[in-house]
């Protein structure tokens, strides 16, 4: 999706380096929404737990993902496209994994992977942007302006919150911790996380002198919020860098931009840094044209790189902490199209990874001819997903975080 | 200093972007009134920018988008370079404005429909907030944006005409579900046709339907003239315009004058920011430094008070011009450039603005939401702080861009006869004039004076002419990397607490 801002962020990084370059060390953030008052308050601990969600921005092609293998109708919607039985890594005698998936496979194996089928939600929007506006508010009726991670991180917030209980990594900030009181950063690169004036052979007396005239008096309006943010704001750089000198691994993740995030994301969970969330985006899913070799491509590093996360935090012994979830914002068509690929669709599946996870599959696998203008009907609504997730692994009342009761999965 | 200047050069940082110690002069010399009424008018200010022949330039320069559209970055640099470059600094002031409050958000390939947006809300940017409200009903990239395309009689489409009660005009409160229903009704088949809005008449619900307590067969524009004719949409309209303009939690009296003003004019927003403008709220030590700069004010306000939007014009005007510059590198204008840099790289230079307000929070033409920007203590948090501060650092070391303006600070000093302690002064009152505490002052002395520079000084210090390593960054030597160093004072500058106020 929005290749054109992607494509033109990509550029610009290399293109800017000569010039006036706003270098990776920080990237946005996203703030606050004024949230109307209401009693928010956690109900139950959660520990030193922390979720990992993973968007997989494009709209991924469920279907070829978690393949109906034994439906004849699979095989004659999709005559360039099907996996052949023989090369699915099968699940039940009816679906199985694509066949470059090895590495889930293995965690299904162990139990670790548990996948929700048929997730989706009333009245789907196909546009990109609208449909994962609605996974991130978890609102599908109408605009909200608050995130549901965020409407989360307000309701466990004691006073004033610490601006890396949740973390976006990479420079695009997700709509999903927008909210009224927690300021979220993105890191893009942790090894230059809040390094000021990195290339100045100056930057030692210059940084010494920056903390002087941001920390020292100030009589201006606001100078003491300036003065305790920027206290903030050299309290996390330290902690980080302090942190994530913790982190030992022999684990290889795939050599990719993702498999680098992940690796990034396995340090700040060494670190320990009281994060609740880390959100983190990996693209190229929106597979209209070439999907078999596409598709295979992302899933393979999908596939490898949460094999490879999960294998490093179990070493790092922090396995009984740390839920991963994936998810995308629409499916895809049923019927693949004349340029080997498929188009927008509506429901897919939602992925759970981690120790704490009761592996298997959740919810029923759509019907392949009971479609609705040539789309798969959703069985599972995605907030009974964020639900179960907060209900059961982040101590929250998802009552309060999403204004209504959903069904309980039951898969942690 | 005297007052006039102080007054002048908070009113055009409010009412604009800021400007240069000269351009405060001049500005100063002709009065407060009359500059105020001169932001009020720009009809009465010639404006020699050509706004579809630089973005289809820029559009150009850009990876082609897939339906071959206008790039939404192009819309992007095109709006940035305005909001330096215009004779209208209010008018570019308070589209801005505008686009926080009637938002939309760039979705896939819509940079044409944004940029018609945009040049809509420029168009009407002081004009009546009625027609304003009724362009923006009619607007295709809003009804794209909230669904009004997908209104229709048998499905009406409720999205529109909730965030027009509640983002819009009267706020939460003061309409009901039942309202946002019929609300909906009345604009359904105010549709798109291609591109453009249609009344497509055989979807619009032609029966009666109570909005407000009132019945009739309402239609989009009925219920626009309701929700004008509220007081809810006066308060809250003057509230926000006073809070953006002058300061936050106005006192209810303030807001009442500009509430009277709203009906006497008949919802002119030129007269309610003449009111704002002209009153005394807005020069009370109240107003002054109270508002924290939105990153859009913060990057276009340094490079206009740091005399840099000149070297946005050449880049501009060579990067929009037919002719490639390095079939010509002797057209190659930029002060203190002895190479020539490729197109690409000069349209980093110009990319890197919006991607900078981007880094600091403000992303034009993608808010975060519906509700857009909220302004004030929420532009400020660990990371956008430190992305300001960035933004200063490497701006200052840009050669193209503060190397424009100071193509050697030494020699600058030289010229002026400049101490560091005038130095220090001098950026102080460039970018300001900033308050900033003796301490302070003190510290950026201290930093130009570490102990490895001569006591003396600088006047007295050999001067050697500054030699370019690489291209795009200036060098950072002299006598102990002297010229670094007082380059260097500009980001500290820009990192203190004053400089985040306007």
């Amino acid at each position: 999706m929005s290749v054109t801002r992607r494509d033109f962020i990509k550029k610009s990084a290399t293109t800017v380096a000569v010039g006036l370059a706003v270098p990776p060390w920080l990237a946005k953030m996203v703030w606050a929404d004024s949230v109307t008052s209401r009693a928010l308050t956690p109900t139950g601990p959660a520990g030193n737990r922390s979720l990992v969600v993973i968007q997989l921005t494009g709209g991924n092609d469920g279907l070829n993902t978690v393949v109906p293998y034994a439906d004849a109708a699979y095989h004659s919607a999709r005559p360039g496209l099907a996996h052949a039985d023989s090369s699915v890594l099968h699940l039940s005698n009816y679906v199985g994994l694509s066949p470059v998936m090895a590495g889930m496979k293995g965690l299904y194996d162990q139990g670790r992977l548990a996948i929700v089928q048929g997730v989706g939600y009333p009245n789907p929007n196909r546009s990109h942007f609208r449909s994962m506006e609605i996974w991130q508010t978890a609102e599908p009726e109408k605009m909200a302006s608050e995130g549901w991670v965020g409407r989360y991180l307000d309701a466990i917030r004691t006073g004033r919150t610490s601006p890396l209980t949740g973390i976006n990594i990479g420079n695009e900030a997700s709509e999903a911790f927008t909210n009224a009181h927690a300021a979220v950063p993105s890191i893009q690169g942790l090894a230059n996380f809040g390094v000021v004036f990195p290339r100045n052979p100056d930057g030692d007396a210059r940084t010494a002198a920056l903390k002087q005239v941001q920390l020292g008096d100030t009589n201006t309006p606001y100078g003491h919020f300036f003065q305790q943010t920027a206290q903030e704001t050299y309290q996390s750089a330290d902690q980080i860098a302090q942190g994530i000198k913790k982190y030992q691994s022999t684990v290889q993740y795939p050599k990719t931009a993702f498999g680098r995030s992940m690796q990034e994301v396995a340090m700040l969970v060494a670190a320990n840094l009281g994060t609740r969330v880390y959100y983190i985006s990996t693209g190229g899913f929106d597979t209209h044209a070439q999907q078999l070799r596409r598709h295979g491509q992302l899933w393979q590093d999908v596939s490898d790189t949460l094999a490879a996360f999960q294998a490093d935090v179990e070493q790092m012994n922090a396995g009984d902490h740390v839920l991963t979830l994936a998810f995308s914002e629409f499916g895809r068509r049923v019927h693949e199209n004349a340029n080997g690929g498929t188009d927008h669709g509506t429901a897919s599946e939602m992925f759970l990874l981690g120790k704490p996870v009761k592996g298997g599959l959740y919810g029923s696998y759509p019907s392949l001819t009971d479609l609705d203008h040539g789309d798969l009907k959703y069985s599972t609504d995605f907030r009974a997903v964020y639900a179960t997730v907060l209900d059961r692994w982040l101590g929250a009342d998802s009552e309060v975080v999403l204004g209504k009761r959903y069904e309980d999965l039951k898969f942690i | 200093m005297d007052q006039t200047y102080i007054d002048t050069a908070h009113l055009l940082r409010r009412a604009g972007f800021g400007a240069e110690p000269t351009a405060i002069r001049s500005a100063a010399q002709n009065g407060l009134s009359a500059t105020t009424d001169a932001l009020l008018h720009p009809e009465r200010i010639p404006e020699n920018l050509d706004d579809d022949a630089t973005l289809a330039r820029l559009t150009s320069l850009l990876p082609e988008t897939k339906n071959g559209g206008t790039p939404t970055q192009a819309v992007k640099m095109w709006w940035t370079h305005r909001m330096i470059a215009s004779a209208h600094p209010l008018q570019e002031k308070m589209t801005l404005f505008w686009h926080g409050h009637f938002t939309s958000k760039d979705g896939k390939m819509a940079g044409d429909l944004l940029y018609r947006q945009n040049q809509m809300l420029r168009k009407n940017a002081l004009g009546n907030f009625r027609s304003l409200t009724l362009a923006v009903a009619r607007d295709p990239e809003m009804l794209r944006y909230l669904n009004g395309n997908q209104n229709h009689k048998a499905q009406p489409n409720e999205n529109f005409a909730r965030e027009l009660m509640e983002l819009y005009t009267c706020g939460i409160g003061n309409y009901t579900e039942d309202d946002v229903k019929a609300g909906a009704r009345a604009f359904s088949g105010w549709n798109l046709r291609g591109e453009d809005f249609t009344f497509n008449s055989n979807q619009h619900d032609n029966d009666p339907k109570t909005f407000m307590g009132k019945t009739g067969n309402w239609n989009g524009d009925d219920i626009v003239d309701i929700l004008m004719a509220l007081p809810a949409t006066a308060r809250r309209l003057c509230t926000q315009l006073f809070t953006y303009f002058a300061y936050p939690n106005p006192e209810p009296a303030v807001i009442d004058a500009l509430v009277q003003t709203y009906f006497s004019s008949g919802y002119d927003i030129r007269a309610i920011m003449s009111q704002i403008l002209h009153s005394q709220a807005f020069y009370s030590d109240k107003a002054r430094l109270a508002v924290i700069k939105s990153p859009a004010q913060y990057v276009v306000g340094t490079i206009r008070l740091l005399g840099m939007d000149k070297a946005v014009e050449l880049i501009l005007s060579d990067i929009t011009s037919a002719n490639d510059m390095a079939a010509n590198p002797a057209a190659i204008p930029a002060a203190g450039t002895t190479a020539p840099l490729a197109k690409g790289r000069r349209l980093g230079v110009l990319a890197s603005l919006p991607l900078a307000m981007r880094e600091m929070g403000q992303d034009l033409l993608a808010p975060p939401t519906v509700k857009g920007w909220d302004g004030g203590e929420n532009w400020i948090n660990t990371s956008t702080l430190l992305a300001r501060i960035n933004f200063a650092d490497v701006i200052s070391r840009s050669r193209q861009m503060f190397g424009s303006s100071f193509p050697s600070a030494i020699e600058f000093m030289q010229q002026h006869a400049l101490t560091p302690e005038g130095w220090v002064d001098y950026l102080a009152e460039t970018l300001g004039p900033l308050p900033i505490t003796p301490s302070t002052r003190q510290t950026l002395i201290s930093y130009i004076q570490s102990p490895d520079l001569p006591a003396s000084t600088v006047v007295n210090v050999q001067f050697q002419p500054v030699r370019r390593k690489r291209a795009g960054r200036l060098k950072e030597d002299g006598p102990g990397g002297l010229e670094g160093r007082l380059r260097g004072v500009i980001p500290l500058l820009m990192a203190t607490p004053e400089y985040q106020v306007c």
